[in-house]
């Protein structure tokens, strides 16, 4: 433990200088802008951001991103309160009462307990990763390929039952994501796979490219498909001071705690992000209040902001440690960082702290400091983050298409990859259209491949036997969790259905 | 600093492009003066739902793709032992027909169900184009075909990441809503646009490319302003241009104004 704060001083030292400190401050910024705008959340936040990124070296391209990764979920919740019109998944929980406070002329609060509730979520999250993330590396390493499979199972079943809405759905995005994987030269044999002669696919699809093109142009293409959907919301608009008085905060102070309880076990179970722990929160504080003589739920509860958001930015705190001890995304956006890491050759997992500990330390000391920026420019400024919500429509998704085409041409440099690029924009439209989630594609892809290898790999070594992948306990184990994790995830929908219908 | 100059200067360059203009619409609002569309379709039950045959045709497409990747695949041997190459996609491919055929049943039954709902409801208006004909002939800036996905949406949860877009309001929610009709018209032109961008990036370079990218897809989306724009996506290219080119030291293509 103390060997752990001596690393994180160390981290710290790397992260307070002044050109990390602006990196984290414009990737909190940037964030922000990006979690603000309705429909956009941090994972397209991050894809739009990562061939930018590129240009710097590793550490100042990782810590903005991890500030671009937090900034998203500030500024989800921001468009949920004052428009109704929930920035990502993660911020729908929170927007039910949120919109009602803004309503009630308590805009200001509703801001005021997000911020803080997001503050404190993320605080306490990343302090969890800070102190058991390397313990945690030091027991993942003793997996061997039959583990590793095992994991990659349980992120695949869980994010097919969880994320969709229908297994079905939840099942044709892993089977889309598993094939774009494929296409590449086979790493074990070297044979050439899928790639239709074209030699630009020899080294894959890249994982900017498919994030890009899914998240970005598809949201925009999907938005185009929607442009006759006039909007009758109206932006409400933000009076008053921008704190808390202390018997507010005394009341949603429990409610910030127990949406962290709720969201700090999340990060590390793939289930597709916040959207689950969220809901759990806001199901949980809805019954407690249901017991109170006068309920506030319905006319604007403080609790019903405070709980999800802190239980959506826990949830993304100990995802980033799941990423980074594991090598496991357990959301979308954590599934783009991993392909940011692995665009720098850094792939996160248990061996990561030994060869890459200065990153590391100054990675998670970035997030506490990204945090606190956070908060400072959430806290006074959320009015004037509002007033992005102005910016005309045409304009904005014009800048996001030129973006994302300049994006990607910079980083690969040829039209095969644009073309791919609109390809996959077709595609994220068509499953946008349909309901067809996109994370357990992008999970699919990063960890389809790995699944390959680990699978290949065991049975190469069992020549063949199949019982060797439950062979050893902690295979069991992980097998078992997964099916309580089903369970879990089945008994969470019902209660979240039974509480979306406010 | 310059690493984000475009990212940071694109909204700023709106946002004064807005204050001289005349948009007073928030983010959601800006596109259609029209009376709200919403209005129109409100009594009209919803169009049998062939949102899923759209889906399952797709993954048979992956299917399709997959066999015929195995068929011409040339595995060699692996170093290790143990299953070659075409193992993993085997399983892929497999699971892929799985879900193509279960996609197709669900489709089917979604049709009927939707079929009956219509029943029920008594009988359609007259005239509502009903399949992609009209909608992919998308010249028609007034294709009405209803959004066929509304049955999908009836009987989905709907936990997904389209759900920041489309759930606005509790009126959606409810079974039976119609949605506003799907733009067609500008989901193809945008998509026209980069496919035209793709083209012409190489030959006539980025600033040129950058500026039309930025002009076609805010004309698509529903713009009015066409020399105004003109103005901003010029400035955005050029903007990005110079951020990418002199500061991140990125290649961007200079094209014919190199000459």
């Amino acid at each position: 433990m103390a060997e752990n704060l001596a690393d994180l001083a160390g981290g710290f030292a790397t992260a307070l200088t002044p050109i990390n400190l602006l990196w984290v401050f414009l990737g909190a910024l940037l964030g922000t802008a990006v979690g603000v705008l309705p429909g956009l959340g941090s994972s397209m936040a991050v894809a739009l951001l990562l061939p930018v990124t590129l240009a710097l070296d590793p550490t100042g391209a990782l810590i903005m991103l991890a500030g671009v990764y937090y900034g998203g979920l500030f500024g989800d919740s921001i468009t949920g309160i004052l428009l109704n019109t929930p920035g990502n998944s993660s911020a729908i929980a929170a927007t039910f009462e949120g919109h009602r406070m803004a309503l009630d002329g308590r805009a200001a609060q509703a801001l005021a307990t997000s911020a803080i509730g997001a503050f404190v979520g993320g605080l306490i999250a990343t302090t969890v990763v800070a102190l058991g993330a390397p313990a945690f590396a030091d027991l993942v390493s003793a997996f061997g390929p039959e583990e590793f499979f095992a994991l990659t199972v349980f992120a695949f079943v869980a994010t097919a039952f969880v994320v969709a809405d229908s297994v079905l759905k939840g099942l044709a995005a892993l089977v889309i994501g598993f094939t774009v994987g494929l296409v590449g030269i086979d790493l074990q044999t070297g044979t050439v796979r899928y790639t239709l002669g074209v030699p630009q696919l020899f080294d894959g699809v890249g994982i900017v490219v498919i994030t890009v093109g899914l998240l970005a142009l598809g949201e925009v293409l999907h938005v185009a498909s929607r442009s006759k959907h006039a909007s009758g919301d109206r932006l409400v608009a933000v009076q008053g001071r921008p704190f808390l008085s202390r018997a507010e905060f005394r009341e949603a102070l429990p409610a910030w705690l127990r949406g962290t309880a709720f969201g700090v076990p999340f990060g590390v179970i793939p289930v597709g992000g916040s959207e689950v722990p969220t809901f759990l929160s806001y199901g949980t504080e809805r019954r407690l209040d249901s017991r109170l003589r006068v309920p506030k739920f319905g006319r604007g509860a403080i609790r019903g902001v405070a709980g999800p958001e802190a239980a959506g930015n826990a949830t993304a705190g100990t995802a980033m440690g799941a990423l980074l001890a594991l090598g496991l995304p357990t959301s979308a956006t954590a599934a783009v960082l991993l392909g940011a890491f692995e665009q720098f050759g850094i792939p996160p997992g248990p061996l990561l702290f030994e060869r890459e500990g200065d990153l590391v330390w100054a990675l998670i000391a970035s997030l506490f400091i990204g945090l606190f920026v956070l908060v400072v420019l959430n806290l006074p400024f959320a009015p004037l983050w509002a007033r992005l919500l102005k910016i005309s429509r045409q304009y904005l998704y014009a800048g996001i298409t030129v973006f994302a085409g300049l994006g990607i041409y910079a980083t690969a440099g040829s039209a095969v990859d644009l073309a791919l690029l609109l390809g996959l924009g077709l595609l994220g439209f068509l499953m946008r259209r349909h309901d067809v989630p996109l994370a357990p594609v992008l999970i699919a892809v990063i960890l389809g491949p790995l699944a390959e290898t680990n699978l290949r790999r065991s049975l190469a070594i069992s020549e063949g036997d199949v019982t060797t992948l439950v062979s050893t306990p902690i295979t069991v184990v992980i097998y078992a969790l997964l099916v309580v994790a089903v369970v879990l995830a089945v008994v969470g929908k019902i209660r979240r259905r039974r509480s979306a219908d406010v | 600093m310059s690493a984000t100059t475009p990212g940071g200067g694109r909204p700023g360059s709106t946002r004064d492009a807005l204050d001289g203009g005349s948009h007073p619409a928030g983010a959601g609002a800006a596109a259609h003066d029209g009376p709200p569309q919403e209005e129109g379709p409100r009594t009209a039950p919803p169009e049998p739902s062939r949102g899923s045959f759209a889906m399952a045709a797709a993954v048979t497409g992956f299917a399709l793709f997959l066999t015929y990747g195995l068929v011409v695949m040339d595995p060699e041997e692996s170093a290790e032992g143990g299953p070659g190459p075409e193992f993993f996609p085997v399983i892929v491919l497999v699971l892929a027909w799985v879900v193509a055929v279960g996609l197709v049943v669900d489709a089917v039954r979604e049709r009927r169900a939707a079929h009956r709902r219509l029943a029920d409801a008594g009988p359609r208006p007259a005239g509502a184009p009903t399949d992609d004909a009209a909608a992919g002939s998308a010249g028609l800036a007034t294709t009405v075909a209803a959004d066929q996905s509304t049955a999908d949406r009836d009987t989905a949860d709907r936990g997904t990441a389209d759900r920041g877009t489309a759930d606005r309001g509790t009126a959606q929610r409810e079974p039976d809503l119609p949605v506003a009709p799907t733009d067609w018209r500008a989901m193809v032109l945008v998509a026209v646009t980069f496919a035209i961008f793709i083209a012409v990036l190489v030959p006539l370079g980025w600033l040129l490319a950058g500026t039309w990218l930025f002009w076609g897809t805010a004309q698509s989306l529903g713009s009015r302003r066409r020399l105004f724009d003109v103005g901003v996506a010029l400035a955005v290219a050029a903007v990005v241009q110079l951020a990418f080119s002199a500061g991140l030291g990125l290649n961007l293509p200079a094209g014919v104004l190199a000459l």
